[in-house]
């Protein structure tokens, strides 16, 4: 009877596993796609856990680049933590050419912009426009060291991109409800005054090792993924920052650029969908104190397939 | 106090110091936001200007021998090898080390370069929000017990390398690319980004 009455349960939840496993993203032809991970480098079982997942979901979603938030290598910077940390566990999406852009996180040594796989140019900071995308342009930060040099680099590079989507990630998030860590208000007060001026429209960033997405904050979207292998399980301590969150497993996230909308799927290590949504580009405007040249509207996207009624909130 | 820290101000600006002291990047920097003219720990009157002249000056010391080192050890260039990056880092700090053995600490941060920074550091910490900077400090960096604090030692490649508050870099003179200024518990270090080693440091830089 017992055994009856689990396999009904099971048959029962099949939908709901199927619909929360769904690609939700349009997954248009000529979009610009990608995926992000952060805080990847322990070599640990989490970390073949997640990257299994993306290999099995980019079978859906091909996306031809990943972007990196930091803390790409735990414990030391040695060939075989290359190899265990990153090269193994990415070994299928590394030979199927997906390429990786990283960023520096505080577990990192600076040197590891000289390892071409990363991408990084031999720089700290850089910026790049991924191939054959139109009006996307990147821009990675080193966040453990925001000093003027860098701050007049930023506000170069972004004064004379005229991209129409302004995307920056680094290690430190500017905005967090994390109770170990919290928002890097110090880089905030340097960086966020930039971000407003040039018209940034979305900030990705890791460290705090949960996912949360942040209401958006003056006209800017931003999202914190630091769970790609380290958990810090139930810390994130939801405040009216947090538009969404998750800290009780691991996860990556699923973009795609689509004219002005910014199209995102969050996955859980098992598959599960964790968050889905759209940032929406209303276009140019002046830009004042407050608000973005570019301003942001989150909400959901209309869904190319059957809505889910089990979509996990 | 005003008439003393106008002339300090002028100076500065007039001796071309702090762009200087950035020069090795090609970006003019900007001045501290209020140099002092006290020497933190005794309350003598010093000359923040010449201090900065001189600090600049063991830095192009510094970078000489680095360069030199340079000369001798493979080239820290992009590679798919991961090992090459370590190999070249890891020779030249054996170099820079061959190089600077009979280099000692208080070489860079001479004992009235370092009052002197220990009074640039007290306006970002001792500020309105200045707890917040002091958490930032603690918030990832390595116990002091795992790090040697030694001229020319490695930095241990298993500890964290401690964020720099933004607002203490604004106060500090702006480092060439291959330097930088870490704070490891109390302690202002020196460190050569490449090389992965100590050039120099200083204890009890934060009040």
């Amino acid at each position: 009877m017992r055994r009856l009455l689990i396999v009904i349960v099971m048959l029962a939840a099949l939908p709901l596993s199927n619909a929360a496993q769904e690609l939700k993203l349009q997954n248009a032809k000529d979009a610009v796609k990608f995926a992000v991970i952060g805080d990847t480098g322990t070599g640990d079982g989490h970390q073949a856990a997640v990257a299994k997942q993306i290999v099995a979901w980019r079978q859906k979603f091909p996306f031809p680049f990943i972007v990196m938030m930091g803390d790409n290598l735990y414990g030391g910077d040695g060939t075989r933590d290359y190899q265990k940390k990153f090269e193994t566990p990415y070994k299928d999406l590394l030979a199927s050419g997906v390429k990786f852009y990283a960023t520096l996180g505080n577990h990192d040594n600076p040197n590891e912009r000289l390892y071409k796989a990363f991408n990084m140019n031999g720089e700290r900071y850089y910026s790049f426009r991924p191939e054959n995308s139109k009006g996307v342009r990147f821009f990675a930060l080193d966040s453990n060291y925001v000093d003027p040099k860098q701050l007049e680099w930023l506000e170069k590079e972004l004064a004379a991109s005229g991209s129409d989507w302004k995307i920056c990630f680094f290690h430190h998030p500017l905005y967090s409800s994390g109770e170990t860590h919290g928002s890097a208000e110090a880089q905030r007060k340097l960086l966020e005054p930039l971000f407003l001026k040039y018209g940034v429209n979305v900030v990705l960033s890791g460290h705090e090792h949960f996912y949360e997405r942040i209401k958006p904050q003056k006209g800017i979207a931003y999202f914190t993924l630091g769970n790609s292998a380290k958990l810090r399980k139930g810390d994130l301590q939801k405040t009216e920052l947090t538009a969404k969150g998750f800290d009780t497993g691991y996860a990556f996230m699923l973009v795609e650029i689509d004219g002005d909308d910014f199209n995102f799927q969050v996955v859980s290590e098992t598959g599960e969908t964790i968050d889905t949504g759209s940032v929406h580009r209303v276009g140019k405007t002046e830009p004042t104190p407050d608000r973005s040249s570019q301003p942001v509207q989150p909400g959901p996207k209309p869904e190319p397939r059957p809505a889910p009624s089990a979509t996990p909130q | 106090m005003k008439a003393i820290l106008a002339p300090a101000v002028t100076l500065l600006l007039l001796t071309g110091v702090l762009p200087t002291v950035a020069a090795q990047s090609g970006r003019p920097s900007t001045p501290p936001a209020a140099p002092q003219t006290f020497d933190a720990r005794t309350g003598e009157a010093t000359n923040g200007a010449q201090i900065l002249v001189d600090f600049k000056k063991r830095i192009d010391a510094y970078l000489k021998v680095h360069d030199e080192a340079k000369k001798n050890a493979p080239p820290m260039k992009q590679t798919t090898d991961s090992g090459a990056i370590k190999e070249a880092q890891d020779a030249l700090g054996a170099r820079i080390r061959e190089l600077r053995a009979d280099a000692r600490q208080g070489d860079i941060f001479t004992p009235q370069i370092a009052g002197h920074f220990r009074t640039l550091l007290t306006a970002p910490l001792n500020s309105e929000d200045g707890h917040k900077t002091k958490e930032i400090l603690k918030d990832d960096a390595p116990p002091p017990s795992k790090i040697n604090f030694a001229v020319n030692a490695k930095y241990p490649s298993s500890e964290t390398l401690p964020t720099v508050p933004a607002r203490v870099l604004q106060h500090l003179p702006t480092l060439p690319k291959t330097l930088e200024y870490r704070i490891i518990g109390k302690a202002l270090v020196l460190r050569d980004n490449d090389a992965d080693i100590i050039v120099d440091f200083f204890p009890n830089a934060i009040p």
